[in-house]
């Protein structure tokens, strides 16, 4: 059994890592294509030396070129069962490898901080402000429930107003973008796929965008990595 | 005051569920050749994203608004736009949906799962994670285990999130520990 970590061009090095179970890494190439594959039995689980060994090939193999990136897990019974893989989708591979061509995935996680949230989302609403001044100490639950409900929908709409400003500033730096659905206190998880050469002003956007929300949201803010939200 | 000082780009996401997320949830998929146990990732998963509104949760936000300085100027420079729609006033009648939406969510997850018990044995006995004994082992098909783990979530991607919160310092209580504990 093979596990399968990326598909490159051809002309791609090739990656010789360490892979999943610490087997080593190897390249199955057919016509203009090849995959990153290794060896493995048995189960694959999601551990997480595994799936960082995973990333790791897959960055490794960024590095010397564009690669369209495999859910982890992925398997096939053998090189051969593979280039015929590569063949039947060479089309469909060269379209995505296009695509992502020349560029890397960058990411960028907001997570608000809830107490500045509702500071800000109060501040700004005359109306809750006094009813929080009224009933946020009330003796009767169902009011402080009622205010609280309040608060809640005012700092979740304050929280789509930052998503919508967040992808605003970040829409003229990249290619494409991918916004990712989020749970609260998420507020907005965005993929840009870029040309290195724009990372500078991709990271001065990022920086901007700190300076401005950065009272009440924190940015995790990765890459590059292979283009992953962009390759389905 | 900010929230966390910036800095600056990090090579992959900082936790290990947004990791898992990139590489499990994205990514090219070959139609009938994903075989993978997700063992302990249906943990992390649940933590991270399953939603449920509480009373708890409002009588919090309330407590909330009890730290702020209420009779401070209104600060809303900045934000004209946003008066409008914060004035809009509050969703009482969201309470019972979104309580009842999270106790299907719970149903979806730990309830009427038909092939949650079967793996208790085996190999996987040598995960750590089975000691809450909620592991589960997604169906291997391609593309089946993303639409279970959507349909598992939906109601975090819009449906309820005006209305919806989960338990935040249980949740990144179990994140932490379930990061740990994989190392």
């Amino acid at each position: 059994m093979l596990v399968v970590y990326g598909v490159v061009r051809a002309n791609h090095p090739g990656v010789t890592t360490t892979g999943v179970h610490g087997a080593e890494t190897t390249t199955t190439r057919s016509g203009a294509l090849a995959a990153i594959v290794s060896e493995a039995d048995g189960e694959l689980l999601a551990r997480r030396r595994d799936v960082e060994a995973h990333l790791g090939v897959l960055e490794s193999a960024l590095r010397d070129g564009d690669v369209l990136p495999f859910r982890f897990g992925t398997v096939i019974d053998d090189e051969q069962h593979m280039r015929r893989l590569l063949d039947e989708s060479a089309t469909h591979y060269h379209r995505l490898l296009d695509r992502v061509s020349g560029c890397v995935q960058m990411t960028l996680k907001a997570v608000r901080d809830d107490d500045q949230s509702v500071r800000v989302a109060v501040g700004a609403d005359d109306n809750l402000r006094r009813a929080a001044q009224r009933w946020s100490n009330s003796s009767v639950v169902s009011e402080r429930i009622a205010l609280g409900e309040r608060v809640a929908a005012a700092v979740e709409r304050l929280g789509r107003h930052d998503a919508d400003r967040i992808v605003s500033q970040l829409r003229g730096v990249a290619k494409e973008l991918s916004v990712e659905p989020v749970s609260p206190p998420a507020v907005v998880t965005v993929s840009m796929l870029v040309q290195p050469d724009r990372l500078p002003d991709l990271d001065q956007a990022v920086a901007a965008l700190h300076d401005e929300l950065g009272e009440r949201i924190s940015f995790d803010y990765a890459g590059p990595m292979p283009a992953y939200s962009f390759v389905t | 005051m900010t929230v966390q000082s910036y800095a600056g780009r990090a090579p992959r996401p900082s936790s290990l569920a947004d990791v898992l997320e990139l590489i499990l949830d994205k990514g090219l998929v070959i139609d009938a050749y994903v075989r993978v146990s997700l063992v302990g990732i249906e943990l992390l998963t649940i933590d991270a994203r399953i939603v449920v509104a509480s009373v708890d949760t409002y009588l919090r936000f309330a407590e909330a608004t009890n730290r702020l300085d209420l009779q401070a100027a209104s600060n809303s420079e900045g934000l004209p736009q946003l008066i409008g729609d914060l004035t809009e006033g509050g969703a009482s009648h969201k309470t019972k949906g979104a309580l009842s939406g999270a106790t299907d969510q719970v149903k979806s997850l730990f309830g009427g799962g038909d092939d949650d018990d079967e793996d208790e044995s085996g190999s996987n006995g040598r995960d750590r994670g089975n000691d809450d004994g909620r592991r589960q082992r997604v169906p291997a098909r391609a593309g089946a285990g993303r639409s279970s783990r959507r349909s598992s979530r939906n109601g975090d991607d819009g449906s309820s999130n005006g209305s919806s919160r989960s338990s935040r310092s249980t949740e990144r209580r179990r994140r932490s520990s379930r990061d740990d504990e994989d190392r």
